[in-house]
């Protein structure tokens, strides 16, 4: 998925919440503003695919940071 | 006349054929172990498909075809039979010469030592000749494939300022079997014009800077000339900007797919910016390898970069 001049992983992206996408995604160059419009963008291609876990994880702080949480599969790399 | 005839069992029927077609002089001679199906070679536009494919395809495939540059002096170096002469005066062919051509081209040094990695390998080869007909020979199921010959690429040497021939990188191509050459040659007719047929470019990725599982990544074409190497960014910035053309791996083999969350182009150091995914990067424990990469040549010519293929960087966490 590109947006302006990135190219995010839509199929990790999708398994973020906005606020994940925005801390992980801070750095290339983007304001937060066009990272929500860029997060947008993808679940709608893509679908909202937080899962339940994610959404338990709102009312239980810190579960989202435990290793291993929320990596995508191993073809997940080559989309987009 | 004898009184005995065991004709019927020698040669074959010599009838002539209209338009029977020759070998015509070499254009490009192409390297690699693509066998092309009977549904390739059905046509000429299957097969120009096919082969463009072959060429595309990653170092390491041993489908890959490799195209060597234009060709632009032939000379038939082909071994002379050798004869001889029974005490009466009989004269006659006790060895038969086997092929071997050197061919010119001009080239410059970054090409030449690519081109000097086949040397003294054993190499189907394919000749595309200036009729636009593609030479080989079937192979026992009806494939189409290159004809198998040992290859040497000899060095430009310094201009003499007199003769072309120093201006030569020359490339001697030495076919194993006159029955490979001969006896089971077959063309497959194509349109293609020589520049078609190119190979692809070594897009070295040079780490420049890292910040936790944020690498700025240069791909590069590394050039004989000191320092003067060769940035694709200016070409490729959009569609490198992808996560979906590049890959990454860790693992003790390098095996094992590690995340890419984003890539982005970055103007001022003509790189890009590539994020690793920041839970996995970080499980990894210091000094675990990560290997990255530019995705395979077929998947960055279906985005439009066209011509290179990734050479890989290694890195190792700190």
């Amino acid at each position: 998925m590109k947006f302006n001049h990135v190219g995010f992983n839509g199929a990790w992206a999708s398994t973020k919440t906005v606020d994940e996408f925005i801390r992980e995604q801070s750095h290339v160059g983007l304001t937060e503003d066009e990272l929500r419009h860029a997060h947008a963008l993808i679940v709608k291609k893509y679908g909202d695919n937080t899962g339940d876990a994610k959404k338990v994880s709102k009312t239980r702080p810190g579960v989202a940071d435990r290793p291993g949480f929320g990596i995508n599969k191993a073809t997940d790399t080559k989309s987009e | 006349m004898p009184i005995l005839s065991l004709c019927s069992k020698t040669g074959a029927n010599v009838g002539p054929v209209s338009c029977d077609t020759r070998r015509a002089a070499p254009a490009v001679i192409i390297l690699g172990g693509k066998a092309f199906s009977p549904a390739e070679y059905a046509n000429n536009a299957a097969y120009e498909a096919a082969l463009l494919e072959a060429i595309n395809l990653e170092n390491g495939n041993s489908e890959k075809m490799y195209p060597f540059p234009e060709i632009q002096n032939t000379v038939n170096n082909t071994e002379a039979n050798t004869e001889g002469t029974t005490g009466s005066g009989f004269k006659m062919i006790l060895r038969e010469g086997k092929p071997v051509y050197t061919f010119g081209v001009i080239v410059g040094t970054n090409l030449e030592k690519q081109m000097r990695k086949f040397n003294n390998k054993i190499v189907p080869v394919t000749v595309f000749d200036k009729n636009k007909n593609s030479w080989g020979k079937l192979d026992i199921d009806k494939n189409f494939v290159g004809t198998d010959a040992l290859i040497y690429v000899s060095p430009k040497p310094y201009s003499d300022g007199n003769s072309v021939d120093t201006e030569y990188t020359l490339v001697t191509v030495s076919f194993l079997s006159m029955a490979d050459f001969a006896d089971d040659a077959a063309f497959v007719p194509t349109t293609f014009s020589i520049s078609n047929l190119e190979g692809l470019l070594d897009a070295k990725l040079r780490v420049i800077s890292n910040a936790s599982n944020v690498y700025k990544i240069a791909v590069e074409f590394e050039n004989a000339q000191l320092g003067g190497n060769v940035n694709f960014y200016d070409k490729y910035a959009t569609e490198l900007a992808s996560a979906a053309l590049w890959r990454s791996f860790t693992g003790a083999a390098l095996a094992t797919p590690l995340t890419i969350t984003s890539v982005a182009a970055d103007a001022a150091l003509k790189a890009f910016t590539v994020t690793l995914d920041t839970t996995a990067y970080a499980a990894l424990s210091a000094g675990a390898k990560i290997l990255l990469d530019l995705e395979t040549p077929p998947v960055l010519l279906a985005a439009a970069v066209r011509g290179i293929e990734g050479d890989p960087v290694i890195i190792t966490k700190a």
